[in-house]
């Protein structure tokens, strides 16, 4: 199923809610931003106008757009489909996104 | 059918369908780009819910295909023989190189490791500041906005132990090189989605309108897909070439300008190396000279330019490179299936997921087989 989870990587963007957004330069600065119930710490620099409660389409640790609510649920609606939306979660046997993300 | 009647989108599917065929009368090929698209197209049948004179042809818009094998063989060559921890995400490590993968090299004692995302392998430089960090930076447009964030932190913290391998390409370059084939049998275009929610669509108006194509900005759901197949066919019908947003809910005109100030910032336009198309002109983007630090092409220039050139296809017989173009369907390949599987893959397009070649090899979809459906 690794490869199932490897369209979300390059090429399609994830929506999920930014809970909280950190202290610091916008450039730089991260949130925690809620996958469907798995939480996870984005980049949120190239949305700078980002508030939390907002839902963000996130590709590889980085949102990339703010988007409507009504636009992440037909997309999670359509991962669901897919069967394998909870392989975000857990990536990769190698990285831990989780740790690392928590750090940044 | 059946991946569509179980999704809860059936109806509207059914419907969309039901128009495309009211409306379509003109035979023409229809090209997605995206290899998340191609995949989703073939996950719920959607092509064979178009009438059989419309022909969905699948683009190269998958970056793990398209990279070129010396990006590889750098890679392996730095993790195998100089030390270095080289990350990249997890499709890229089963691409065959010139001599070697990148799995393969792991298993020879290279220390290559899988992330989910460019700032991870920024975090792994912080934790680890006596060990070389390199990252494989693949992708199109939707990648570059978080590789170029990892850069950009990289010189913020002045990271020296962390750099790049650039690889990143770009869609209408691509997209220009098909059209300008004199056997182009493209007659419209799904633009891929999530990266003009980046970039935007302003670059297509002028391609649409030399080329006499509509190019209609789509999503990733069924219903999406069909309904950028539907906007293309009025187009096709009604004898126009445009650009239209058919994924207004993810796509602005201007796309996200932040990040495009920010990626500006970077990155400049280069020439680039198409794996199975050849060099595309100004189809890349690698790093500006201010980042040579963190640019592991210049930082370890004299490994780079030991290597050969890339050049042609990795294994004898395959055929990756006309599927990438839409010249073929994967089944056309006499590898396909046999000889060429996600096992043992014999081209990029059966090493990625969303390679069209894996994507037909998952869904067992081989139209030259009659007892398929």
């Amino acid at each position: 199923m690794v490869g199932l989870y490897l369209i979300y990587i390059m090429c399609l963007a994830i929506p999920g809610r930014v809970l909280t957004i950190d202290e610091g330069d916008a450039l730089y600065r991260t949130g925690e931003v809620d996958f469907n119930g798995a939480r996870k710490r984005v980049g949120l620099g190239m949305v700078p106008e980002v508030c939390p409660g907002q839902y963000v389409l996130v590709h590889v640790g980085v949102a990339l757009q703010i988007v409507d609510e009504a636009e992440a649920a037909t997309i999670w609606g359509y991962l669901e489909e897919l069967g394998e939306a909870a392989e975000i979660v857990s990536p990769s046997p190698d990285a831990t996104p989780e740790s690392v993300g928590e750090k940044s | 059918m059946k991946w569509v009647d179980e999704f809860r989108g059936a109806a509207k599917v059914r419907q969309l369908a039901c128009l495309i065929k009211a409306i379509s009368q003109t035979p023409a090929a229809i090209m997605e780009v995206c290899g998340g698209q191609t995949h989703a197209i073939l996950r719920f049948g959607l092509d064979q819910l178009l009438p059989p004179h419309l022909e969905l042809l699948h683009g190269p818009g998958c970056p793990v295909c398209v990279t070129p094998s010396r990006v590889l063989d750098f890679s392996v060559e730095l993790c195998e023989r100089h030390g270095v921890m080289l990350c990249t995400f997890g499709d890229m490590v089963r691409v065959p190189g010139t001599r070697s993968d990148l799995m393969h090299a792991k298993a020879r004692g290279g220390d290559v490791r899988m992330v989910y995302s460019p700032l991870d392998a920024v975090q792994l430089a912080r934790d680890f500041p006596d060990r070389e960090i390199v990252f494989l930076a693949v992708g199109f447009e939707t990648t570059a906005p978080a590789n170029a964030m990892a850069v950009l932190q990289a010189r913020a913290e002045n990271l020296t132990n962390f750099s790049m391998v650039v690889s990143q390409v770009l869609v209408p370059p691509a997209m220009s090189a098909l059209l300008e084939a004199p056997d182009c049998r493209i007659r419209g275009f799904l633009a891929a989605g999530h990266v003009c929610t980046v970039t935007g669509f302003s670059e297509y108006g002028p391609l649409a309108a030399r080329f006499r194509v509509p190019m209609v900005v789509t999503g990733f759901e069924p219903v999406d897909l069909l309904y950028g197949v539907l906007q293309c066919v009025r187009q096709i019908e009604e004898g126009r070439a445009e650009v239209e947003n058919a994924y207004p809910r993810a796509v602005r005109p201007e796309g996200n300008l932040p990040a495009r100030e920010q990626l500006a910032r970077v990155f400049q336009v280069c020439d680039r190396e198409w794996r199975g198309i050849g060099m595309l002109p100004r189809s890349g983007w690698e790093l500006r000279p201010e980042f040579a630090p963190w640019d592991a092409e210049k930082k370890y220039a004299s490994i780079f330019s030991s290597l050969p050139e890339s050049h042609g296809e990795a294994a004898a017989g395959c055929r990756s490179g006309e599927v990438l173009q839409g010249r073929i369907k994967p089944p056309q390949c006499p590898a396909f299936g046999t000889r060429c599987t996600p096992e043992n893959p014999f081209g990029a397009t059966m090493v990625s997921s969303e390679g069209a070649c894996a994507a037909y090899f998952r869904y067992s979809r081989n139209p030259l087989d009659p007892t398929l459906p």
